[in-house]
């Protein structure tokens, strides 16, 4: 056992805390490559994470060249403006939300947070990595096989994502996506695993579930979802590799392609879809969950005021996980369910709306007489809450079975989805970048760079899909490469496209200024010191900045409160650490 | 669905009725200092490889489940036929049941080891019902290399099964009845063999000359382990034998319809 010492109270006996036998690294290979270090871990897995993301960034920029200037350039045909979209859609959910939450955030912070000196399994978590980049790997392979990328559109419905008729379809496209997609989830559950058992064993003394920062209970929530969810996905796969390679009949019906009868016969393509969205619904709120916890951080810290209702978001995120389970089937409105089912699956649609309004009404009068610093974190936090506000009432819409079919597969669908989980969580991911950057390299990024960031980035979305749900309610349909000549589209609908387009083009280039600027400050910019942001949480205490092997020197550190104390009457700072034991004279310790 | 949503529901009510020991009504903003909030709320009081194990079989459990309700929805379409399930399964189950059953024996053993070790630590006298130190260490050998020998056979037993399925002329592909089959063994017999690697781990650890005391908690999760395969087994073979189907499911849609 590692005893802590405690100097402070002296009514605290010694905290007894599990041992953990720390693997030290001897040559450089296994200190950055394969390391087993959770902080060098995350940042590999950022870096694999955003730089598949750059890749989707440049596919959705030669969608948008097609849909905003259709037939002026050459080498985008049907074929590959569908496997733009597949990939740009598979590569942003899955490999980099996902990655980028979870293996990127999940594994800097919750060591820190909770105060451990490492993940529970250290060398699962090191495999875990290694697989989810051997996935983008084959992912990336799959741009230079024959025929290119599957284009079966990121949910891969059978029967036509392995038919000749859809690109990659009959060549290796399909067959790398779906093992690309296997071994992401093998290497996830390795991950996921360490999360969860390092939430539920890892904390130190005085660390209980309701002194959690809440950044911690949004990623744990969201990888025990994650963990339940991801398998479905998996048994999808298999059997879709089964009916592709092996010609067993899962999904595929009996069918006729180019008048050959095919050897299939059967199969259910719906059988598909409930797997697919059993993982595709929880999968809106892996990403989401993780957002919410960051954002309630992110602005209790910058507003120095405690969260509003800590109990009551802690609770909100519980039952929005659990009742995330049950709401798969409004993604198959369209598909020829039952209506009661239909009835069904709305009204829970609908009650997982309170708990998240709930969180918005919190995090709103968690800012009400704060003290509101607008430097870049807030300024992104702000314009998460406003646009998953706008994605939130959009999806109202859609939840409801009457509204949702005439507005399927139109750009309506489009717009809602980017705001609610593209917009929405990437500007999470950039505030959470701005705020913890000076703890992960001990420099502060330039302020002016990330406010001009920052507004390009939020403004610039809001002018690529605010119209865009006009053109949904006009019924543009979406996945149509080219708009031909329908009646129902007026011209003011090329034009609105082509405005879009040089919108999102501007919003990509200025992502170069994040990435300059994430480059610029490690060796230039002005060193943060420990606490830039004097935030209450434990990794803004670590003796070093950043923090060595092992996180937090000698002793681990005791906690004594919640991680919002900001504002404190009577303390000398307006904050007060969570592993500070307060002023001597208050009657605070029992 | 309703197979995996009931899997899903005792999960999360699991996970739910642990977390309602968290004191998730406390209110932490009131409450200072470093006992306060700790009553009650302590760690889960497992190692934390067995938490971990815990986690893997409720995803084991989800993909299995998952495949299970696939089983029951593909079954609905016309073109179902289900294939007669070879003989050699009933062989197949008890070899695995038997194996479980001396991983369980090996981990009773050992833990009766490692109290004699605690026992002589504290100084206590020695209770005259425990075996003798070297023969116990014997037994616990013999039992896990039986467990061993047992799911290699178990896992032969199944590639039998497969043969005598193809010999009749069910394939993979073909029969969405055999397909399942197939797929659910296979994935099955991938976990047996992940497993197995732990487990001639822990043998070949036994058979060294390290305490056995010190493997009593590799024993624990490998038995731990087993069990839940084991179950697993059966409510596969229990599917797809369809008992669960005719007249169950039916009185099951009526209720619901």
């Amino acid at each position: 056992m590692v005893e802590t010492k405690n100097t402070s109270p002296p009514s605290v006996p010694p905290a007894e805390v599990d041992e953990v036998e720390l693997y030290h690294a001897k040559s450089f290979w296994t200190k950055y490559v394969f390391s087993q270090d959770a902080k060098v871990i995350a940042i590999q897995y950022s870096g694999v994470a955003i730089a598949i993301g750059l890749v989707a960034l440049v596919l959705s920029s030669l969608i948008r060249l097609q849909l905003g200037f259709p037939e002026m350039f050459d080498f985008i045909t049907p074929e590959t403006y569908y496997q733009f979209v597949t990939m740009h859609g598979m590569i942003m959910v899955v490999y980099l939300l996902t990655a980028l939450f979870l293996g990127g955030f999940g594994n800097y912070l919750i060591p820190l947070m909770i105060g451990a000196r490492d993940m529970s399994f250290p060398y699962v978590n090191m495999l875990s990595f290694w697989i989810y980049f051997l996935a983008v790997l084959v992912l990336v392979g799959s741009f230079f096989v024959p025929g290119g990328p599957t284009g079966a559109g990121w949910t891969l419905y059978p029967p036509q994502a392995i038919l000749s008729g859809t690109p990659g379809g009959k060549g290796l496209g399909i067959i790398l996506m779906l093992v690309s997609l296997a071994l992401f989830i093998v290497g996830f559950t390795m991950g996921g695993l360490n999360y969860v058992v390092t939430v539920l064993q890892g904390r130190t003394r005085g660390m209980t579930m309701m002194r959690l920062p809440l950044t911690v209970w949004g990623i744990f929530t969201a990888t025990v979802l994650a963990l339940l969810a991801f398998p479905a996905l998996l048994v999808a796969t298999v059997m879709m590799l089964f009916d592709r390679l092996l010609e067993t009949s899962f999904f595929m019906p009996s069918l006729v392609e180019f008048g050959d009868q095919l050897s299939y016969g059967g199969g259910s393509p719906i059988l598909f879809q409930h797997l697919f969205w059993f993982f595709g619904h929880p999968e809106v709120y892996i990403v989401a969950l993780p957002a919410f916890g960051i954002v309630s951080d992110l602005i209790s810290t910058h507003a120095r005021k405690n969260i509003f209702g800590y109990r009551m978001m802690v609770w909100a995120i519980v039952g929005i996980g659990a009742l995330s389970f049950i709401v798969w089937a409004h993604h198959m409105y369209v598909s020829g369910m039952h209506p009661y089912f239909g009835f069904f699956f709305a009204t829970t649609t609908l009650i997982i709306a309170v708990p998240t309004a709930l969180k918005v009404y919190n995090w709103i009068l968690t800012l009400w007489n704060g003290n509101i610093h607008l430097n870049t974190p807030m300024l992104f936090s702000l314009g998460f809450i406003v646009t998953f506000l706008n994605g939130g009432l959009t999806g109202l819409f859609l939840g409801n079975v009457i509204v949702d079919i005439p507005l399927s597969d139109t750009m309506f669908v489009v717009a809602h989805f980017h705001m609610v989980m593209g917009v929405a969580p990437i500007l999470v991911v950039f505030g959470a970048i701005y705020h913890w950057y000076p703890k992960i390299s001990g420099r502060m990024l330039d302020e002016r760079l990330g406010k001009i960031h920052f507004w390009v980035t939020f403004v610039g979305s809001y002018l690529i899909f605010f119209p865009m749900h006009y053109i949904g309610l006009v019924g543009v349909p979406r996945r149509y490469p080219e708009l031909g000549d329908a009646a129902f589209i007026p011209d003011s609908v090329a034009t609105l496209n082509s405005f879009i387009s040089l919108a999102a083009f501007i919003v990509g280039i200025a992502q170069i200024l994040f990435l300059y600027n994430l480059f610029w400050s490690l060796r230039k910019g002005r060193p943060s010191g420990p606490n830039p942001w004097r935030a209450t949480t434990l990794e803004w205490q670590t003796p070093h900045t950043p923090p060595a092997h092992g996180n937090f020197g000698p002793e681990l550190p005791l906690v004594y409160r919640w991680p919002y104390d900001y504002s404190v009457p009577g303390a000398s700072e307006d904050f007060l650490a969570q592993n500070d034991p307060g002023p001597l004279d208050s009657e605070s310790s029992t | 669905m309703t197979v995996v949503l009931i899997f899903l529901a005792v999960v999360l009510s699991t996970s739910i009725w642990w977390l309602s020991h968290q004191r998730l009504g406390a209110k932490p903003w009131l409450e200072n200092g470093l006992d306060s909030l700790d009553h009650g709320s302590h760690r889960v009081s497992l190692p934390k490889a067995k938490v971990g194990l815990l986690v893997i079989l409720a995803v084991v459990g989800m993909l299995f489940t998952l495949l299970f309700s696939s089983h029951f929805m593909r079954q609905e379409i016309e073109d179902w036929r289900s294939i007669p399930l070879p003989n050699m399964i009933w062989v197949n189950g008890i070899l695995l049941l038997a194996a479980s059953f001396y991983l369980q024996f090996a981990l009773v053993a050992a833990r009766r080891e490692a109290l004699q070790v605690k026992m002589l630590e504290i100084g206590a006298p020695k209770p005259v019902n425990i075996r003798h130190n070297e023969k116990n260490n014997n037994s616990v050998r013999y039992l896990l290399t039986n467990a061993c020998v047992l799911t290699v056979a178990f896992l032969i037993g199944q590639l039998i099964t497969w043969l005598e399925l193809a010999g009749k002329g069910f394939f993979l592909s073909g029969n969405p009845s055999s397909s399942f089959f197939y797929v659910l063994t296979g994935l099955h017999g991938l976990h047996i063999i992940g497993g197995l690697a732990v487990l001639f781990h822990t043998t070949a650890l036994s058979r060294s000359n390290i305490q056995l005391h010190k493997i009593v908690n590799k024993i624990d999760l490998c038995a731990l382990y087993w069990h839940f395969l084991f179950f697993i087994w059966c409510a596969m073979i229990f599917v797809m034998l369809g008992w669960t189907y005719d007249p169950f499911i039916e009185l099951c849609k009526r209720v619901i319809s």
